[in-house]
């Protein structure tokens, strides 16, 4: 009691005996909690002998420590799965303090005795709440299962990622691309092609914008559906809109102008049959409206073929005459040359003559030798 | 000799407007595309009120139009493609008025097809002035195109699409990154009525107001001129006088928008403002009457009526009636040669 009256005298003095037990029986409940959560072999003294040492043994002495060991861990691994069999550190701790007092009795007070009996009692009795409890804090010794591991981690990582806050700059780019978005949405006219995309995209329109416009804009709708709530007009068309500008438009495939020639004569034959003909003609009107270029009329198609014909003609007209004027030119160029050279030699042989001849030449000689 | 006569000619054909200072763009320099131009004119005689819609639609077309196209008598269709391939010119407007009966066709320039609309009732734009109490047309309207909005043509039928897609490509098409919501001021709306398979045409102003804003506060902000604060005791009384506040401040919710950028001094970034459309130009009542393949000519693949003369407006229960009689001519004529 003395003890027990030290350890209350810290205490104020206006809490009951009551009050006072409960703290202590809280204050005991959580440090069997902790104690709990530290392995046996780190928290209880141990005890040398327990240590294996291999090195200076002999063969047959380090066997037999060796089937020792093994003994022990599949010991304790029964114990471990053994449901009464006391393998928590708690446990182990009792049954050592156990131990200790009986082997030193006689040693201790009365009153330790007592307080530790105390505390035995208290931990019998708050042995199953405490493991209850502390099941749902501690881990039992050996790591848990790879499942329970994941599902904590996965866990972890929901909350991680849900307590995360989207960057600001992120938000900022969002709401921007937004605005730009509902630009055209701002006025009563937000131009876009709700019904007429598929056909153009039939049609082939050269403008990829609409084919654009029609996914990009499928969320501006709230204009619209304003007004259809208010005057349920069922299908508005605007006029051209281009969201991304330049684009680069569906290339297709250009085909020599003798296949767009073949190609257009099947297509008048193809036209003289009601039901195609009609399909064809329509389509290939709605592709003029819209702006490009069908290459349908075989009579054009022949022109073009004859007119681009005349040019390569022409084109080769000219080149064959520029090589042969290059050629001629060259031809005289060289022609000069050769003669202007000769004539060069030719007037310095003369010179050589003439000055041979000068001193023959004068007048009144009779001496000339000629051949 | 040909030659220079045809010269002579073409150069009688067309005096166009060419502003002074700069050429008209053929590519739009936002979007790339080529930017379509248009050319109205008659062919034939037209009667006063005629050649007035002629002018009106002109002004509609602005600014990428022939605003002072001259024409003359002796002029072919042909004249009038030679001189469009030069100058970048798509599509055609014209009116005519055949048998007394206006007609409108809409043409695209190379060998595009060609609308035939007859005109069923119209109103010049003067007209519309003068009904209005508040008329408000400025030249600054005009200095950019028109939008387009169609109504109804959802309806199915290849040449209710062809329409569409007709006028989308007389007006060039706006990109919606770098446009500027000032310069977006006339809207041009097409309604179809499948009942009566006419087409409304009607072309507005579009005006933009802040909402909530009481109208002096407004008129100071918009105008700069200080008011009149005589009969007031104090300058909040200004601000708060009960007043009347816009008459058609009622039917406005269906119509506010709150908008992106500044628009105006008064319109400003992401408040509410109301979206106001005042009539101008001309209205046109009109009837799809023909599809061309090509340009005036080529296959026609829609004929409003069975008979393909154009000129020849029945109704529908006319229209019956006359297949009636033809069955009985084509049950007379056998007969007739059998009797013989």
């Amino acid at each position: 009691m003395g003890k027990k009256r030290a350890v209350g005298a810290d205490e104020p003095t206006t809490t009951s005996p009551l009050d006072l037990k409960t703290l202590i029986r809280e204050h005991s409940l959580f440090f069997d909690q902790l104690v709990e959560l530290i392995p046996a072999r780190f928290f209880l003294p141990n005890s040398s002998d327990d240590k294996p040492w291999f090195p200076g043994l002999s063969k047959s002495q380090k066997k037999k420590v060796k089937a020792q060991t093994r003994e022990n861990i599949l010991k304790s691994r029964r114990d471990r799965l053994y449901p009464t069999r006391p393998t928590s550190t708690l446990d182990l701790l009792k049954k050592s303090l156990d131990e200790e007092r009986d082997s030193s009795s006689d040693e201790e007070d009365d009153e330790d005795e007592a307080i530790e009996e105390e505390e035995e009692e208290e931990e019998e009795d708050e042995k199953e709440a405490a493991k209850a409890q502390s099941v749902a804090l501690s881990t039992d010794e050996r790591p848990v299962t790879y499942e329970e591991l994941r599902e904590r981690l996965r866990r972890r990582i929901v909350e991680l990622s849900a307590g995360r806050n989207t960057r600001p700059e992120s938000r900022l780019k969002q709401e921007r691309k937004k605005e730009m978005k509902n630009k055209k949405k701002v006025k009563v006219q937000t131009k876009r092609n709700q019904e007429n995309n598929k056909e153009k995209e039939d049609a082939s329109a050269g403008n990829t914008g609409k084919r654009k416009r029609d996914d990009g804009n499928d969320e501006n709708f709230s204009k619209n559906k304003k007004k259809n709530n208010v005057r349920e007009p069922t299908d508005i068309t605007f006029g051209q809109v281009r969201i991304d500008g330049k684009e680069n438009k569906k290339r297709k495939k250009k085909l020599s102008k003798e296949k767009e020639l073949e190609r257009a004569k099947r297509l008048e034959e193809v036209k003289k049959d009601p039901e195609k003909g009609k399909k064809v003609s329509w389509k290939a009107a709605v592709s003029k409206a819209a702006g490009e270029k069908v290459h349908d009329d075989p009579k054009l198609l022949k022109q073009s073929i004859k007119r681009e014909k005349k040019r390569l003609e022409k084109n080769k007209q000219k080149w064959r005459e520029r090589k042969e004027t290059v050629a001629k030119a060259k031809a005289e160029k060289q022609s000069k040359r050769s003669e202007n050279i000769k004539e060069r030699i030719h007037q310095k042989k003369m010179r050589k003559i003439e000055k041979r001849e000068k001193k023959l030449m004068r007048p009144g000689f009779e001496g000339r030798k000629e051949a | 000799m040909a030659r220079w006569r045809d010269r002579r000619r073409q150069r009688a054909v067309v005096k166009t407007q060419v502003a002074k200072n700069k050429k008209q763009p053929g590519v739009d320099q936002v979007t790339g595309g080529k930017i379509p131009k248009s050319f109205v004119f008659a062919r034939g005689k037209l009667p006063g009120p005629l050649k007035q819609l002629e002018l009106d639609l002109r002004k509609l077309m602005l600014p990428y139009t022939a605003l002072k196209l001259k024409e003359k008598k002796r002029n072919n269709l042909k004249d009038f493609l030679n001189v469009a391939g030069p100058m970048g010119v798509t599509h055609f407007l014209m009116i005519s008025n055949p048998k007394s009966i206006p007609y409108l066709r809409v043409a695209r320039t190379p060998q595009g097809p060609t609308l035939t609309f007859q005109i069923k009732e119209y109103a010049l734009a003067a007209d519309i002035a003068k009904s209005q109490p508040k008329y408000r047309c400025t030249p600054e309207l005009f200095k950019n195109s028109p939008l387009i909005v169609l109504s109804g043509f959802g309806g199915g039928g290849q040449h209710l699409k062809l329409t569409t897609i007709m006028f989308q490509n007389i007006f060039p098409a706006i990109d919606i990154n770098s446009v500027k919501l000032s310069s977006c001021q006339r809207i041009v709306l097409l309604n179809y009525n499948a009942e009566e398979r006419l087409i409304d045409f009607r072309h507005y102003s579009i005006r933009l107001q802040p909402v909530g804003v009481s109208k002096r506060i407004r008129r100071i902000v918009q105008t700069h001129q200080v008011p009149d604060l005589r009969n007031l005791q104090d300058v909040s009384e200004f601000l708060t006088k009960a007043g009347y506040g816009s008459e058609s401040e009622g039917d406005d919710e269906a119509a506010t928008v709150s908008l992106p950028t500044d628009v105006d001094r008064v319109n400003k970034a992401s408040n509410k403002s109301a979206v106001r459309l005042q009539e101008i130009g001309p209205r046109l009542t009109l009837r799809l009457v023909k599809v061309e393949e090509g340009l005036c000519s080529g296959n026609v693949i829609f004929d409003e009526f069975d008979t393909s003369s154009v000129y020849s407006v029945e109704k529908e229960t006319d229209r019956e009636a006359a297949e009636d009689s033809e069955k009985e001519t084509s049950e007379d004529e056998p007969a007739d040669s059998a009797e013989d």
